[in-house]
């Protein structure tokens, strides 16, 4: 019972983490390519800032992704 | 003419001994860290990567072969990179050092390693002075030190047997906390201790009661977040590599050709951009503390 409420528990962290992250990434996304398709001359000034950006929300979803690894494993002991 | 100005500036970047003593640094921090077993979090992961049956690791046949302790397993493997690395250092240097002898420019191939190290060199070249404003600044060299450390470590992590070290926490904290210590020295070299200290608790508050309560508060929070900046930084690395290392495995088992090979190539894309973020966020921290524009 308990076993299964950790399994769970894990893949509720990493589909939440992930669907947040993957969210966020294609607003980011979208937004990025629409100003960089109005204006090829930003491409150079956005792209740099558009990386950052893009390691900051996927750290949220690396968060859920060690949560959830570390939750199965606790699983098992 | 141009392109041997830029070579020249290309290798001031790739400075030898600076690679040394930056690698050096690291390589304490990382035996201190692995013996010091301080953190509950790292032991747990690297025995997770360590038991798990399904990967076979080169590192820990050689640590078994010198009966070493399992927990010297991503050190071995941080050494190999930084062999790599010299061998690529030394074999850039040559390059460079027969262009200048020479004068002249012979034609190479367009995957060779000299033209990859050149372009990588030329990026974080511009990137630092984008950053520090600057043409030759030192803390240029700290950027491109990590990004070819972290990449070559990545790319390592790739082929089949050898898990990457920026794959384990504790290598990666090693990393991170000498750009923590480098940013911090270097900020109470250009601003001395007292405003180093002072750039903590913010803009100045002409409000009587708030004026001196916020700067506090300011100062707490902001020690915080710079105590978390390492930590950050290596769980980001250890999280993207790890589990891009673990989707590989798992999908080796699945089929042995066509979908590993397709995961390869998102692997790669994810150790270029790991190893930017993380140099790029370090440039970012160094530019923080040693600009004085407050």
């Amino acid at each position: 019972m308990s076993q299964g409420i950790v399994a769970l528990a894990a893949g509720l962290a990493i589909a939440i983490g992930a669907f947040g992250a993957a969210t966020a990434q294609s607003r980011a996304a979208a937004a990025t390519f629409e100003g960089v398709t109005r204006n090829p001359a930003s491409k150079d000034a956005v792209f740099t800032p558009f990386i950052l950006a893009l390691a900051f929300m996927e750290f949220q979803a690396i968060l859920s992704f060690i949560v959830a690894f570390l939750l199965i494993q606790g699983m098992g002991s | 003419m141009f392109l041997f100005a830029k070579m020249t500036d290309a290798t001031r970047n790739l400075n030898v001994t600076r690679f040394a003593i930056i690698i050096a640094m690291f390589l304490v921090f990382a035996i201190s860290l692995v013996l010091g077993d301080s953190l509950a979090i790292a032991a747990a992961s690297s025995e997770a990567a360590g038991d798990s049956k399904s990967f076979i690791s080169f590192y820990k046949l050689l640590a078994k072969l010198f009966s070493l302790n399992t927990k010297f397993v991503p050190l071995l493997s941080g050494l190999f990179s930084v062999i790599l690395l010299a061998i690529i250092a030394l074999r850039y240097k040559r390059h460079v050092d027969h262009v200048i002898s020479h004068g002249q420019i012979e034609p190479l191939g367009r995957f060779s390693l000299e033209v990859i190290t050149e372009t990588i060199c030329d990026f974080m070249h511009n990137l630092g002075r984008d950053l520090f404003h600057s043409d030759n600044s030192p803390y240029t060299h700290l950027m491109t030190a990590l990004f070819f450390f972290i990449l070559i470590t990545n790319l390592t992590g790739l082929c089949p047997f050898l898990p990457p070290a920026s794959g384990d926490f504790s290598a990666n904290l090693g990393v991170a906390l000498v750009v923590f210590c480098l940013y911090n020295f270097w900020g109470v070299r250009t601003q001395g201790f007292l405003s180093y200290i002072k750039h903590f608790s913010g803009p100045k508050v002409p409000i009587p009661i708030i004026g001196l309560l916020l700067p506090v508060l300011l100062f707490v929070i902001e020690i915080i977040s710079h105590g978390f900046r390492p930590v950050s930084l290596s769980l980001r690395l250890m999280g993207n590599i790890f589990g891009d290392h673990m989707l590989v495995g798992v999908f080796t088992g699945m089929g042995l050709w066509i979908v590993p090979s397709i995961l390869l190539f998102f692997g790669v894309l994810v150790s270029l951009v790991q190893a930017f973020v993380f140099s790029l966020l370090s440039g970012i921290y160094v530019a923080l503390a040693v600009s004085s524009d407050h």
